[in-house]
């Protein structure tokens, strides 16, 4: 191991016999305990760890632990994998929480010993490393999974709506500014999404199509006020990406390909809503195609828009 | 008396491993309730949050951290909200930790510093600065140090009041027990924070022009602010009472006294507005 030892945050109570074996994992790692809950949270929210050991010894330890997988994944902590200590005797009881085998990456009994401990933390390491999907950039997941989410949507019952979502005059911004202040943009819109989205509706899904477009999948009824949330929040931010001269003008001064100087309006956020019933669209390659008519036509209006296709 | 150097080191050590600071009772139980009530407003949200020094850089450090992919740029509670969300707002509030005892003398000094801000919000906008949320920001924050002093290095920040009390400039004596001044201990620590450049120069140079790289405008206005709501006498800092004031300031900011007079008939009825709060939290307090 090269560099920096990886950083393991583990919350064992002190009088636990696993509070002992937890120790042989020094060697590879840097390890941090914590007792109060405050503290833990604190500390991954602050400066999250690669790995997170959580004992629960029982079942007064699952309200901090939920919040700890809300937490990974609305707030962009996919990164983290969460590694759950049991009792083997708690399992029998703990297996109808249905949030827990759904987010945690691993879980090993208390009974475990020091050789299996250091190889489940040797493979999540790993495996957190390679999760392949999701955007890099934002940790959202990406077109395999989006392509799955949009054929669930498709044979839903619920009235659902695909939305598309992009920026406008990206290109003329990242030129200006250059890549990385742009990936910074990209980055804070996707924490625009995920914050107006998930507070509205937490099971929806959002996903990166890549570089500055996105799709999320919402109930039909909530379109208008998330598309009208997220623009409202756009607006706000951007004078934090904008230098102050472009600000102030009101717009950017570019070169066009043919070497002369030209003004582009500055960034905004076009979203193209397609709503789907049940047998309206076969493949998602459909809705997509209807997106893009649409995603035209707010294109063409100034500044951030939304619009809904409102045929059938 | 230690020698200010070693003391500088050891007051810069301990400041790289702080790892946050207690916020007031009341105001953690307001949010929370704010939080929690449907129909509360993030901006209503902000607005309380803007009011206490302590939670505003919780909020602004973690919306400013590099891991999240958004270093460095947000300079304001309500553009760092819009990233945070609710959820995210709750699980931080969780963690605050609450002050045990508090004195009356220390709550003047946050008393002050909404004050500051109030009135820094209202030159801003005077001045038709494009930035006057971000520079309130400033204001609320220009005495971080000082709020630090009185937490963690209490027996110092003791010293520094007497020393101040027998007629010493309260820099000087900063100097002499710390090692260095307050602006530069908050300024420190906000950039530890990754706190947005032009928040950290404006306290930074608060009280001294010179230390001013780029935010001349921004800057003046933080440091005639502080000298109005001393001289209108809203709360209470170290200063017994006024900081010495560059008259540069006004040559920058091209204000004269009727700009002054304007200033302070704005900033008249805010403060009345903010007296109510302030003297609900105190009862509650007690």
């Amino acid at each position: 191991m090269k560099g920096k030892k990886p950083k393991i945050l583990t919350f064992i109570p002190k009088k636990s016999t696993f509070s002992e074996k937890i120790k042989i994992l020094k060697k590879n790692y840097t390890l941090k305990n914590f007792t109060k809950s405050k503290d833990l949270l604190s500390a991954v929210l602050f400066d999250p760890p690669k790995i997170l050991i959580y004992y629960l010894e029982n079942e007064s330890k699952l309200k901090l632990l939920e919040t700890l997988l809300n937490l990974k994944q609305n707030f962009n902590l996919v990164s983290m994998g969460i590694m759950l200590i049991i009792e083997r005797e708690n399992l029998k009881s703990l297996l109808a929480e249905e949030i827990l085998w759904k987010s945690i990456d691993d879980f090993l009994f208390s009974q475990a010993d020091e050789e299996e401990l250091m190889l489940r933390v040797k493979i999540g390491l790993h495996r957190q490393e390679r999760i392949a999907d999701n955007n890099p950039l934002t940790g959202l997941p990406g077109n395999v999974s989006i392509e799955h989410a949009l054929r669930r949507a498709l044979e839903s019952n619920e009235l659902l709506t695909v939305a598309y979502v992009d920026l406008d005059n990206f290109k003329a911004y990242n030129d200006l500014y250059g890549f990385s202040a742009g990936d910074e943009v990209i980055k804070n819109l996707a924490r625009i999404l995920q914050t107006t989205i998930f507070e509205k509706s937490p099971k929806s899904f959002i996903g990166h199509i890549g570089g500055d477009d996105f799709i999320f999948i919402i109930p039909s009824e909530l379109t208008e006020e998330i598309c009208q949330g997220i623009i409202k929040k756009f607006n706000l931010l951007l004078p934090a990406f904008l230098k102050e001269e472009d600000l102030k003008r009101g717009y950017f001064i570019c070169k066009n390909r043919a070497g002369e100087l030209c003004k582009i309006p500055l960034l905004s956020v076009s979203i193209a809503g397609v709503p789907i019933k049940k047998g309206k669209f076969k493949h998602p390659g459909e809705v997509a195609s209807r997106a893009a008519q649409v995603k035209s036509y707010v294109k063409s209006l100034p500044g951030s828009n939304y619009f809904i296709d409102r045929r059938e | 008396m230690s020698d200010p150097s070693e003391k500088r080191k050891e007051v810069k050590k301990k400041l790289r491993k702080l790892e946050g600071l207690p916020s007031l009772p009341p105001i953690v139980q307001k949010l929370n309730a704010l939080i929690e009530d449907e129909r509360s407003s993030i901006s209503q949200i902000a607005e309380l949050i803007e009011k206490d020094q302590v939670i505003t850089t919780k909020v602004l450090r973690l919306a400013n951290s590099a891991f999240y992919g958004f270093p460095r740029k947000v300079s304001t509670v309500q553009q760092a909200m819009m990233l945070l969300g609710i959820n995210v707002l709750k699980i931080l509030i969780m963690t605050s930790s609450l002050f045990e005892i508090i004195h009356k003398e220390d709550i003047g000094l946050w008393e002050h510093s909404i004050g500051v801000a109030a009135c820094t919000k209202i030159m801003a906008e005077k001045k038709e600065l494009t930035d006057a949320q971000e520079l309130a920001t400033a204001g609320l924050l220009h005495d971080l140090g000082k709020v630090v002093q009185m937490l963690t290095f209490k027996e110092d920040y003791l010293k520094v009041k007497d020393l101040v009390r027998s007629g010493m400039d309260l820099l000087e004596a900063e100097n002499i027990i710390f090692g260095m001044d307050h602006a530069e201990m908050g300024s420190f620590l906000m950039r530890q924070w990754n706190l947005p450049e032009k928040l950290i120069e404006i306290v930074y140079a608060h009280h001294d022009l010179s230390r001013i790289k780029k935010f001349k405008v921004e800057t003046s206005l933080l440091h005639l602010a502080d000298l109005l709501v001393h001289a209108r006498g809203y709360g209470e800092s170290a200063y017994l009472r006024i900081p010495p004031f560059h008259k540069k300031a006004l040559e920058i900011l091209k204000f004269d006294l009727t700009d002054i007079k304007d200033i302070f008939l704005k900033l008249e009825p805010k403060l009345y507005e903010l007296k109510f709060f302030t003297e609900e939290l105190k009862r509650e307090l007690t």
